[in-house]
């Protein structure tokens, strides 16, 4: 079945959250399940709304957490059951 | 429109207020509290447009904005409604029959055209209807029936039992699907809201049924509290 926006995006961040915060493109790819040219554009995203944060040391880029991500995971469960109640 | 003849004004605005019957078959006890119990709904379905809007802050879907956008329109219907109603139950002695019917025509004529948009947007959301041309051919004959009508209120509550049935029918499959409490719950709220209108339907019969209507449909939005009460 195809995912929702929000859940690709849970699964991103949670992806994240469970390598202890930091994530590298290729394990990101891996655990989201998603083409790289949707995964940039999911990141694009996630960075514009302040849910993680790109860093790169020594010409490697990895991805991390922010405290807001952190708060969304948490909120999600309450946002997913709610669209499942409304049937949305 | 300029109309020339100030007696084909009147005669217009004579045969709306007749359209619209202007009177409100409530149970003397029961005024005001009409207008409180609109006013409820009025927050409750705020409440529900405030919760799919954080689910929209984050997703930017087209589903949780079109959900969103249902419910700030019930939002908006039920305050025009409450406000009309508290303005004709207060102050009715001292308006003119003019004013009386403006307030009235504007007050449940819009009442009328917001709640039925949500229900229409309701179906879309629900029945999971994307072609929007389907949408705008149902939204076009159900406006043209209305406007057509004897009856505004008649058609209006014949309409809304009937768009309210079908959303009904995709909350219990939606329950019967998901099995939650909060789904449950859901299919409850919209089955109150799908009983108080034919009820509103009987207030010509015996103005009790007004008031039920009224219990009805400020029960099925205290469903929809709990609801969201349980989902925080």
């Amino acid at each position: 079945m195809k995912r929702a926006k929000i859940d690709i995006i849970y699964d991103m961040l949670k992806a994240i959250e469970e390598k202890g915060g930091r994530i590298i493109p290729t394990h990101l790819l891996y655990k989201s399940n998603l083409s790289h040219q949707r995964m940039k554009l999911y990141l694009d995203e996630l960075m514009q709304k302040k849910l993680i944060i790109e860093e790169t040391k020594a010409e490697k880029t990895i991805y991390i957490i922010t405290d807001e991500g952190r708060k969304f995971l948490q909120n999600f469960k309450r946002l997913k059951e709610f669209t499942q109640a409304f049937g949305l | 429109m300029r109309i020339s003849n100030p007696q084909s004004l009147k005669g217009i605005k004579r045969k709306l207020a007749t359209m619209i019957e202007l009177t409100i078959h409530s149970p003397a006890w029961f005024l005001g509290v009409d207008a409180s119990l609109e006013a409820f709904a009025a927050l409750i379905a705020f409440f529900v447009t405030f919760a799919s809007y954080k689910v929209y802050r984050v997703s930017k879907e087209n589903r949780y904005r079109s959900f969103m956008t249902a419910f700030i329109l019930l939002t908006l219907s039920f305050l025009v409604r409450a406000g009309a109603d508290s303005i004709l139950e207060k102050i009715f002695l001292h308006l003119s029959q003019g004013l009386y019917a403006k307030v009235f025509f504007i007050g449940y004529v819009l009442h009328i055209f917001l709640a039925l948009s949500a229900y229409l947007l309701l179906i879309a959301i629900t029945h999971k209807i994307a072609q929007r041309r389907i949408i705008g051919l149902i939204s076009i004959l159900l406006f043209v029936a209305m406007i057509l009508s004897g009856s505004y209120f008649l058609s209006f509550y014949i309409i809304s039992t009937v768009l309210l049935a079908f959303v009904c029918v995709a909350y219990f499959q939606n329950f019967r699907k998901v099995h939650s409490q909060t789904s449950c719950l859901v299919f409850i709220a919209f089955l109150l809201l799908t009983l108080a209108q034919p009820q509103f339907l009987l207030e010509a019969v015996n103005d009790v049924w007004y008031a039920t209507a009224h219990i009805t449909q400020a029960l099925g939005y205290l469903t929809l509290l709990i609801t969201l009460l349980r989902l925080k």
